[in-house]
């Protein structure tokens, strides 16, 4: 038998992973599902539609993707647990597969699948909600559509880049991983942020607002101007947050369970 | 069959626990590891399989290396740590999912020794008392007829009746291809079941020898008075008088005493050596 990947033994432990935990792994998903579902529900109420999706479609997406990140590598909160789990006679290669499926395939897909019907559901419900006699009808009808996938890459590259990221945390932080690797990654946010801005601050005398990698807002006059940065910083940020960041995030992940100790 | 040269580890570079052990352990034999609290046996146990990983030195189980965890070598062995997980299954849900990863595994016997343990074959594993869920690894564990089997203090939490039911089973199991190491600070679960002792202090190894060498170069009795030379290895006021251990000069057949054994090794280490060295 194959020691590297067997197909066979990875489907068992594919078996083994969701029917040992289930309630782990399915709560974490009906946990994300309530969550966005209570958060559409009330900003939708709150008058925006388009804030409801955006902001419910963010929560989702990252924090649940995030959240069940941090659960799939939960072995090692006890030592007895860890044992068992790297002790199973599957190779690394295979364990950490069948994470990054549950994570990445799974979850991904369940959520779009989710959030696609129930968008559409409360989408509908609008348009069969107003009045057609209303002069404001077609004005109203148009406003409200269901929420753009394709329109919403950058928050599928956050996704990528944090999920990753709390791969590799939760196999660094034995106990609440997902609370210390959330705060891990937005420290790093804020210290990027503000090392852009005070690099920025030093080029620019009246700087207005700045955003790494991306814009530099200044002010000249009485007017608001923008620093265009050349293209290429712009594409090379989003090629390395697509296709560096992310593979180099799992690989660290699989290098870190094949050395993990308990 | 497991190989260990010049293992260095420590859970920090300044202390370390082991420092340059080399032993070997043969097939076909229940070895008894003996140590304190905090002497690394459950260390040892998880350099063997691969928990953990020596940061000097080499360590081979069927020739493989236990650090690179292979599918291979891990259905080969079993260890069962002192505190044992189970999932929130039930026990025919559990054999299921983790018996298919076991080539060896039957499931006629894991419900045998189920049984001889007293555990409920219909139960669920979260029901369990920390004994029954420990009885029902140790269960599964030797259904899984793996060539090396790890048991880290195996009857910590197991009642009386189960103790001497665990030491049948082991004894039950045994064959000339299976190779058991039981680390134990509990020395009567062991007598009568195991073939060799290891005891291991300050991360050395003081003693590896088999029961038969040691009943042949060791004397184990009781005194009404202490002797007066300094021949006595360990000693002890008991009822009658003292037990003592002392070079086996006479050759004399004898029980060995594992608690008494362990503190002679551990009290006079030197003079212990010279006696198996003789």
């Amino acid at each position: 038998m194959n020691n590297t990947f067997n197909l066979t033994r990875f489907k068992f432990v594919f078996i083994k992973t969701i029917v040992e935990r289930p309630t782990q792994i399915a709560g974490s998903f009906v946990l994300s599902f309530s969550v966005v579902l209570l958060l559409y529900f009330f900003l939708k109420n709150l008058g925006s539609f388009e804030i409801a999706q955006l902001f419910s479609f963010s929560v989702g997406l990252i924090g649940g993707g995030c959240f069940l990140a941090s659960q799939v590598f939960g072995y090692f909160s006890d030592g007895a647990s860890g044992a068992s789990y790297l002790t199973l006679p599957a190779s690394t290669l295979e364990k950490w597969f069948c994470s990054i499926i549950i994570v990445g395939i799974f979850y991904l897909g369940s959520f779009l699948l989710f959030f696609r019907g129930m968008d559409a559901l409360f989408v509908h419900l609008y348009h069969i909600g107003l009045n057609k006699q209303d002069p404001r009808y077609m004005f109203q009808y148009n406003e409200v559509y269901v929420f753009d996938y394709p329109n919403a890459w950058p928050l599928f590259i956050f996704f990528m880049n944090s999920v990753c990221a709390m791969l590799v945390g939760s196999l660094y932080f034995n106990k609440i991983s997902f609370i210390k690797v959330a705060l891990v990654i937005c420290g790093l946010y804020f210290f990027t942020f503000l090392l852009n801005y005070l690099i920025n601050s030093m080029l620019f005398k009246d700087l207005v607002h700045t955003y790494p990698f991306h814009t530099v807002d200044i002010k000249t006059g009485t007017e608001q101007g923008i620093v265009i940065i050349p293209g290429y910083i712009d594409r090379a940020f989003d090629f390395a947050t697509v296709y560096i960041v992310p593979p180099i995030l799992l690989f660290i992940s699989y290098i870190r369970l094949k050395e993990k100790e308990v | 069959m497991i190989r260990i040269d010049n293992l260095t580890f420590g859970y920090s570079r300044k202390k370390l626990l082991y420092n340059g052990l080399s032993l070997s352990l043969e097939k076909g034999k229940i070895y008894g590891l003996l140590g304190k609290n905090g002497a690394g046996k459950s260390t040892f146990l998880k350099n063997i399989s691969g928990l953990l990983f020596p940061s000097k030195g080499t360590i081979t189980v069927f020739g493989r290396e236990p650090r690179k965890r292979s599918p291979y070598f891990l259905q080969n062995i079993y260890l069962i740590p002192e505190e044992v997980y189970v999932p929130a299954i039930p026990v025919t849900r559990y054999i299921k999912i983790f018996s298919p990863f076991y080539p060896l595994f039957n499931e006629e016997q894991f419900f045998k020794y189920l049984r001889e343990l007293e555990v409920e074959r219909d139960a669920h594993l979260k029901a369990l008392s920390f004994g029954q869920q420990k009885k029902f690894i140790i269960a599964f564990a030797l259904a899984c007829n793996t060539g090396l089997l790890l048991l880290d203090e195996p009857t910590n939490g197991l009642d009386i009746p189960s103790k001497a039911q665990f030491r049948r089973l082991i004894a039950g199991v045994m064959n000339e291809e299976r190779t058991i190491l039981i680390s134990t600070h509990q020395t009567r679960d062991l007598e009568n079941l195991i073939d060799s002792v290891l005891i291991i202090d300050n991360g050395n190894l003081l003693l590896n020898n088999t029961i038969d060498k040691i009943s042949q170069k060791l004397n184990f009795r009781t005194v009404k008075e202490l002797p007066e030379n300094d021949t006595i290895l360990f000693s002890e006021p008991a009822f009658g008088g003292f037990v003592v251990v002392q070079e086996n000069k006479d050759n004399e057949y004898n029980q060995i005493n594992l608690e008494h054994l362990f503190n002679a090794v551990v009290e006079k280490p030197e003079a212990v050596k010279k006696i198996f060295l003789s």
